[in-house]
C-alpha cells in the first residue's frame, strides 16, 4: 500500500486512527501493540504478500539471533546475525535475485543489523518479541526508512496506552503528511514527466535543455524522498510517535559535507555509526580518514544499486565531501561567498546525479556531451510537447500554446521548485508556534489538490533501492 | 489560533472542499457515470473508452449504433430519421463480438431496445468469443465499467475530469453549434485520398499471397462462437430488431489483406455470416463489402478501412431501404 493512494487515506489510515486511540480504553498495552503490528502487516502484505514470508523469516532469525546472544553472551550469535541480514541484503539487491522482489528489504536490513550491532554495544536487552516485531514493522518507516533506532522507538511504545488524542501532534502530523504529499503528487510527479522525456531523448537534448532535464531530477529527487520521509513523520505523529526527522533543506547546504548532514539524515547517521566510525573514523590520520569517507560513500553507491554509474556518484560524493573544506573557509568569509557556495554545492550535486539518473555510464557520457555540447536550438520545447500537466491543459486548449510556450510554463515551474527548496522546509514550518486560519486552509486545499492528483501518481524513487 | 482549532479548520476546509468537488463531478458527471445531462445540457461524447460505459447504460434511447471506429463517423439523427427512434452510439474501437455483446448486454440491462445497429468487422470474427476488452486492457478505467460505489473516488476526484473533462464538456454542452449526433466523430482534421491511404497503411513487408492462412477447423469454430453470440441475443429479443452491416473495405484493404494471408479467413466469414445472422425473423445481415464503386475510390478514405462520412450515410440510406 502506498501512502498516495485512496485506499491508504481513505480507508487504513482513518480505521488504523480509530483502533489506535479506541483500544487503549478497553485493552492492554500488549493488545494495543499488536493491533498496530497488524495494521504494519496489512500495510506491507498487501504491497506484497511473498515478501512478507521473507519479511518474516529475517525477523525470525534476527529475534533468535538476539536470543541466543543473551542466553550464551556469545557475541557469534550476535555477529552471526548481522553477517545474515547483511547477506540478506546483498543477495535481494543484487541482480542474481532481481527477478524476487523483496519490498523494503533495504530498510528493513537496517533495521535489523542496527538492532543487533547496539546488542553488541550494550546499547539495549534481548527484548519482547512483540516489542522487536513492532520495532521492524512500524509500517509508517517500513518501506523507506527513516531508519530509526530500537531503543528511539521502543522506548516511546507506551504512548500506545494513552487514549486522548495531542491536538500539538496532531497538528503537526497532519502539516508533515500534507507537505509531504503534495511535495510527491504534486512537485515531484510533474518534475518526473519532464525527467522521463529528456532522458528518453538523449540525443535530441541541447545545452540549456540538458541543464533544465538534470535540475528537474535534482528537484524531482529531493520532493519525493523528503516528501515520503515527511508522510512517514507525519503519520508517526498522528499515532502519537516521534520519529526522527530525515531531510533539513539540503539544497540550502554551503557545502557537500554539509550537504550529506542534511540529506537522508538517518542513512548517513547509519554508516557513520555502523562503517565509518569501526573503520576508525577520523581517529587515524587524515590519509585514513579520507580513505574511510571514499568507503563510506562507495558504500552509499553501492546500496544504491550495482552499477558503475552509482559507484561513480558515490565516488564523485565521497571526493565532493573530502574537498569540502574549501567552501567551508570560503563560506566562513562573507554571505556573498556564502551564496556562492550554496550554488556551487547545489550544482555539484546536481552534476554527481547525472549518472544516478542515467540507465548506464553510456548514457551518462551522452548525457554529458549533451550538457556541454553549447548547443542551442529549442530542445526543451520537444520535452514540453511530451508533459502534460492537467492544470494547465485548460491555459494550452483554450489559448492554443504552441509547444515553445509550454516550455515557458516549465521553466516557471521549475524555478518554483528551486524557490520551495530554499524556502523553509516541512521540519521549520511544523515547529512554528503560531499558526493562522489562512494557512489550516491552505493546508486543506493542498490536501484536496493531492488527493484529485492520485490518478496520475508515480511510485517513489526509493521505493527500488 | 490554538491547535485544536487549527485541527478542526483543516478537517473541515478539507472536508467541504472534497464535498463541493465530488458534488460538481456528481451533478455535472462528464463521463455520464450516474446519469444523463441535467438541466437541459447536450451529451457530449468524444471519448469512448471513458463515456461508452456510462452512455450506453444511463442515457434515455431505443436504439443503440454499435460498432467500431469504422460506425464512429455516423450522425445518430440519420438513424432517427430512417427509422423513427432515438440512438445513441455504443462504440469500442477495434472492437470484437464479445465486446459490442458487452455493450449490448448493458444497453439492454434498463432499455427496451427497437433497433440494434451494428457495424461487423471482419477480424472481429476470428478474435476470442469470450474476452472482452474490459479483461483484457489492463489500462480501460475499471472504476467506470465495474458497479463497485467504492471505487468511483478515482472518478469523483480526479484532477483530469476536474480541469480537462468538466469544463471542456460542459462549456461544449452549452455550445448552439455542437451536434449531439455527431459523437465520437474523428473526421474533421482527416485527409481522405489515396495519398493518406498509401501513407496511413503502408502494405505489409512480407508477401503471403501464396501461402494464405487455412480456414481450419479452429477458425471455423472461433468464427461459429462468434456468430452464435450475436444469434443467442437475437433469439433471446424478439422485439428488437437487429440490422447488421459489414462496411465497405478498399480495393487496397483486400490487397493488404492477401499479402498478410488472411483473405481466405476473410471471404469465408463473408460467406457464411451475412447468410447466418440474416436467417431470423428480427434480423437482417448486409454485406457492403462489394460495392465497387466505392471500394475502388481510395479518394473515400483515409487508410485502407476507414472512409469519409457520406459513405457512413450511404450506409444508412441502404438499411433504411431509402
Amino acid at each position: 500500500m502506498s501512502f498516495n493512494s485512496f485506499s491508504f487515506l481513505m480507508i487504513f489510515l482513518p480505521l488504523c486512527l480509530i483502533g489506535r486511540y479506541i483500544l487503549p480504553r478497553f485493552c492492554k498495552l500488549l493488545v494495543c501493540k499488536w493491533f498496530i503490528i497488524v495494521c504494519s502487516v496489512v500495510f506491507y502484505g498487501i504491497f506484497d504478500p511473498f515478501s512478507l514470508v521473507l519479511f518474516a523469516v529475517s525477523i525470525l532469525i534476527t529475534y533468535l539471533c538476539s536470543y541466543f546472544y543473551s542466553k550464551t553472551d556469545k557475541k557469534f550469535f550476535a555477529f552471526t546475525g548481522i553477517v545474515f541480514d547483511a547477506l540478506f541484503l546483498i543477495l535481494f539487491k543484487s541482480p542474481i535475485l532481481s527477478f524476487v522482489s523483496f519490498l523494503g528489504i533495504s530498510f528493513i536490513s537496517f533495521s535489523e543489523i542496527s538492532f543487533l550491532a547496539d546488542r553488541l554495544k550494550g546499547i539495549c536487552d534481548h527484548p519482547l518479541l512483540s516489542d522487536f516485531v513492532f520495532y521492524i514493522t512500524f509500517f509508517p518507516k517500513i518501506l523507506s526508512g527513516p531508519i530509526v533506532k530500537y531503543k528511539n522507538l521502543v522506548s516511546q511504545i507506551h504512548v500506545l496506552e494513552q487514549t486522548f488524542v495531542q491536538a500539538a501532534l496532531v497538528k503537526k502530523g497532519i502539516i508533515k503528511f500534507v507537505l509531504g504529499l503534495s511535495k510527491k503528487v504534486l512537485l515531484a510527479d510533474n518534475f518526473a514527466m519532464i525527467v522521463g522525456s529528456g532522458f528518453s531523448h538523449l540525443e535530441a537534448l541541447d545545452t540549456p535543455a540538458a541543464v533544465l532535464v538534470i535540475i528537474s531530477y535534482t528537484l524531482q529527487l529531493y520532493f519525493d524522498f523528503s516528501g515520503y520521509s515527511d508522510m512517514a513523520i507525519g503519520i508517526g505523529y498522528l499515532l502519537g510517535f516521534e520519529l526522527p526527522e530525515n531531510f533539513i533543506s539540503p539544497y540550502k547546504s554551503v557545502s557537500i559535507k554539509e550537504f550529506w548532514n542534511r540529506w537522508h539524515i538517518t542513512l548517513g547517521k547509519f554508516f557513520t555509526d555502523y562503517i565509518y566510525i569501526p573503520l576508525g573514523g577520523s581517529r587515524k590520520g587524515k590519509f585514513r580518514k579520507c580513505v574511510n569517507i571514499l568507503i563510506v560513500f562507495l558504500a552509499s553507491g553501492i546500496w544504491h544499486g550495482f552499477g558503475l554509474n552509482f559507484i561513480l556518484w558515490g565516488l564523485l560524493n565521497g571526493i565532493f565531501v573530502i574537498l569540502s573544506f574549501i567552501p567551508e573557509k570560503l563560506s566562513a568569509k562573507n554571505s556573498f561567498l556564502k551564496i556562492c557556495c550554496r550554488v556551487v554545492t547545489f550544482l555539484l550535486f546536481t552534476f554527481s546525479l547525472i549518472p544516478f539518473r542515467a540507465a548506464n555510464l553510456t548514457d551518462a557520457a551522452i548525457f554529458i556531451k549533451r550538457l556541454f555540447s553549447g548547443e542551442h536550438y529549442h530542445a526543451f520545447a520537444l520535452i514540453a510537447s511530451e508533459v502534460n500537466f492537467a492544470e494547465t491543459y485548460l491555459i494550452y486548449d483554450v489559448f492554443h500554446f504552441s509547444y515553445q510556450n509550454m516550455a515557458y510554463v516549465l521553466i516557471l515551474f521549475i524555478l518554483l521548485g528551486l524557490f520551495i527548496v530554499n524556502f523553509r522546509d516541512s521540519y521549520e514550518i511544523a515547529n512554528k508556534k503560531k499558526m493562522g486560519k489562512a494557512f489550516a486552509f491552505f493546508l486543506a486545499f493542498v490536501f484536496v489538490w493531492s488527493i484529485i492528483s492520485f490518478g496520475n501518481v508515480t511510485e517513489f524513487v526509493y521505493f527500488n533501492f | 489560533m490554538s491547535d485544536r482549532t487549527f485541527v478542526k479548520t483543516f478537517i473541515i476546509s478539507a472536508c467541504v472542499m472534497l464535498l463541493l468537488i465530488g458534488g460538481a463531478v456528481v451533478v455535472l458527471d462528464p463521463f455520464y457515470h450516474y446519469h444523463a445531462p441535467f438541466f437541459g445540457l447536450k451529451t457530449v461524447l468524444t471519448e469512448s473508452e471513458y463515456q461508452g460505459i456510462g452512455s450506453v447504460r444511463n442515457l434515455d434511447y431505443d436504439a443503440i449504433l454499435l460498432g467500431s471506429s469504422m460506425a464512429e463517423n455516423n450522425n445518430n439523427r440519420w438513424f432517427d430519421e430512417a427509422f423513427s427512434c432515438t440512438t445513441i452510439k455504443g462504440i469500442k474501437s477495434s472492437a470484437t463480438i464479445p465486446d459490442l455483446m458487452y455493450l449490448l448486454d448493458n444497453a439492454m440491462e434498463e432499455h427496451d431496445l427497437k433497433y440494434v445497429f451494428m457495424n461487423l468487422d471482419l477480424f472481429s470474427f476470428g478474435e476470442d468469443p469470450n474476452l472482452t476488452f474490459v479483461d483484457k486492457n489492463a489500462s480501460i478505467p475499471k472504476y467506470l465499467y465495474n458497479k463497485n460505489p467504492f471505487d468511483d473516488v478515482q472518478y469523483l476526484y480526479n484532477k483530469d475530469v476536474l480541469f480537462k473533462k468538466l469544463p471542456v464538456n460542459f462549456v461544449k454542452s452549452l455550445s448552439d453549434s455542437y451536434d449531439e449526433g455527431e459523437s465520437y466523430n474523428w473526421w474533421y482534421d482527416k485527409e481522405f485520398s489515396e495519398e493518406a491511404v498509401r501513407r496511413n497503411s503502408p502494405l505489409p513487408c512480407e508477401d503471403m499471397s501464396d501461402n494464405q492462412l487455412p480456414v481450419d477447423d479452429e477458425y471455423m469454430n472461433l468464427v461459429e462462437a462468434n456468430m452464435r453470440s450475436i444469434t443467442e441475443r437475437v433469439e433471446a429479443n424478439p422485439e428488437t430488431v437487429f440490422i447488421m452491416f459489414i462496411p465497405p473495405y478498399s480495393d487496397y484493404f483486400w490487397e493488404s489483406t492477401r499479402m498478410d494471408g488472411l483473405e481466405d479467413r476473410y471471404r469465408y466469414v463473408l460467406n457464411v455470416v451475412p447468410k447466418a445472422l440474416s436467417s431470423y425473423d428480427n434480423s437482417i445481415c448486409h454485406d457492403f463489402t462489394g460495392e465497387e464503386e466505392i471500394t475502388s475510390n481510395l479518394d473515400n478514405y483515409m487508410d485502407a478501412m476507414h472512409f469519409k462520412p457520406e459513405i457512413n450515410k450511404w450506409i444508412v440510406d441502404e438499411i433504411s431501404g431509402n
